[in-house]
């Protein structure tokens, strides 16, 4: 929190910011007053640096996510289609929030990657479609920065398109499986369409969801 | 008599002193592995699920199942094992005869009329495998030798992190998950499955709603504790020992020499010209 807000009114360190091309040291955030030694703050500003309030966010939405699915699994049963597109939308929707809360590059492959190994801890589940499933997320962190990252829309498609191509990857690694006999696929094929419906679910919820946050203080921006 | 106060009652677990870690037998070094062999488990079942999935010979996966099978009997409860069998080929049974009533691509049907049930062997073969392995790690390493290995293992600190809070807080959700759900119940006056298919909606403001902003909070005032607490990945564990102690390195050995065997068994032709260029 001592880091979180160097800059008592972020709005107006934006406006400074965007006036004369640099932050005016008038607004800068004092350490001298509660710190007895120097030490180096962190650059807030960096695209790549994560502050330790982001990581236990990362972490707390990803055991979330883990938590969720686990509970709508356990209330409606694991292999029904309100089931399977439930579980995809809720885990979607708390990504979008995730990436609205952490905005830096690499959030979502890091939460992907956290998500994966939680799972592989604890169920021994997700190895499989890891590389894919980074390699989706990356492909979604470029859409999120070239769309523009403050823009919930981008935001929100960028993690949707994470979700579909989560769902491709797993569709390969079921064909990759059963690939002397593709037509035991078409089966399983159809419960992940039924899950990749979900994401599609998420486009319409999440706005609502968002505001709600925005309305709460959750969320800024 | 108080039943507290009878000799040789089990000792109250909050007022009893900690473990000793050198007599608990999850940290001993001298009981082998202090992870449970948690990181030779987590190999295993990341070696043998990506070598199924590259095999395509059946005698080579016949072999890798039957290590799998060995691997997870000592670690698993045999019944739990035979009710996971059961119901991986009852699973494959109904993709069977789903498939069964879709044609083959390039008209007509592979391997003969109907559908060709030795090429169905191998997907078996291949997720029976990935099962054995998963059970026997999930099985067999308590959460607490999990963590621990993470903790030694040494991993970037925007890695570790994340994923040890990650660990940490599943199970404090789930916990928490059934209290939400019942106030859902109260406020609704049905059971939670119902209002999803009748009114999924309501599942938003009533279950999702809650959750997260619990989590948000919990967020925050965790970075807020961790950051007063002066966090340095470097010195918050007490023990940093090698991710595969002396104890392990046997099981390694062998392990990988089985995963070995079911290469050659896959490329037999290539080993024997090899074998035989080398003996003649």
């Amino acid at each position: 929190m001592l880091f979180t807000f160097a800059y008592a009114f972020p709005a107006d360190r934006d406006k400074a910011v965007a006036k004369i091309g640099h932050s005016p040291k008038s607004m800068e955030y004092e350490p001298k007053a509660f710190a007895p030694g120097p030490f180096p703050l962190p650059d807030e500003n960096a695209a790549w640096r994560f502050t330790l309030s982001d990581l236990a966010a990362i972490g707390v939405l990803a055991a979330l996510a883990r938590a969720t699915g686990l509970m709508l699994v356990f209330a409606l049963g694991g292999m029904n289609p309100v089931s399977l597109s439930l579980r995809t939308m809720v885990i979607t929707v708390l990504f979008i929030v995730l990436r609205m809360k952490v905005r830096r590059f690499g959030t979502l492959a890091l939460a992907a990657l956290v998500g994966s190994m939680t799972s592989f801890l604890a169920m021994a589940q997700g190895i499989m479609t890891l590389p894919l499933l980074l390699a989706s997320a990356l492909i979604a962190e470029l859409f999120i920065t070239y769309a523009g990252r403050n823009r919930a829309w981008a935001v929100i498609a960028g993690c949707v398109l994470m979700g579909l191509m989560d769902k491709a990857a797993s569709l390969c690694v079921i064909f990759l499986t059963v690939r002397e006999e593709t037509r035991m696929a078409w089966p399983l094929a159809i419960l992940v369409m039924t899950s990749a419906a979900g994401d599609l679910l998420a486009l319409a919820f999440a706005p609502r969801f968002i505001r709600e946050l925005r309305h709460a203080g959750f969320i800024n921006g | 008599m108080r039943s507290g106060s009878r000799a040789g009652s089990k000792p109250d677990p909050l007022t009893a002193p900690p473990a000793d870690p050198l007599t608990d037998p999850l940290t001993d070094p001298r009981n082998g592995s202090p992870y449970c062999g948690a990181p030779l488990k987590l190999l295993f079942a990341a070696g043998a699920s990506v070598l199924a999935l590259w095999l395509n010979s059946w005698q080579a996966l016949a072999v890798l199942a039957l290590f799998s099978l060995l691997w997870s009997s000592g670690r698993v409860k045999p019944s739990l094992l035979a009710k996971a069998h059961l119901f991986l080929f009852a699973a494959l049974g109904v993709c069977l005869l789903g498939a069964a009533y879709i044609p083959a691509p390039g008209g007509g049907m592979r391997g003969g009329p109907g559908l060709s049930v030795r090429m169905a062997v191998l997907p078996a073969l291949r997720v029976a495998v990935s099962m054995n392995m998963a059970l026997a790690l999930v099985m067999s390493s308590p959460a607490s030798a999990l963590s621990r290995f993470i903790a030694a293992a040494k991993l970037p600190d925007p890695l570790f992190v994340p994923l040890s809070v990650a660990l940490r807080f599943v199970a404090v959700f789930v916990s928490e998950l059934p209290q939400v759900k019942d106030a859902l119940e109260a406020r609704t006056g049905e059971p939670l499955a119902r209002t999803a298919l009748s009114r999924p909606w309501r599942l938003w403001r009533g279950f999702l709603a809650p959750m997260v902003f619990r989590a948000l909070a919990s967020a925050d005032s965790l970075a807020l504790s961790l950051e007063m607490k002066g966090l340095r990945s470097k010195s918050l564990f007490w023990k940093r020992a090698g991710a595969f102690p002396a104890a392990d390195r046997a099981r390694l050995a062998r392990g990988a020499a089985a995963l070995g065997l079911c290469l050659a068994v896959q490329y037999r032709e290539a080993v024997a010209a090899l074998a035989f260029r080398a003996f003649a």
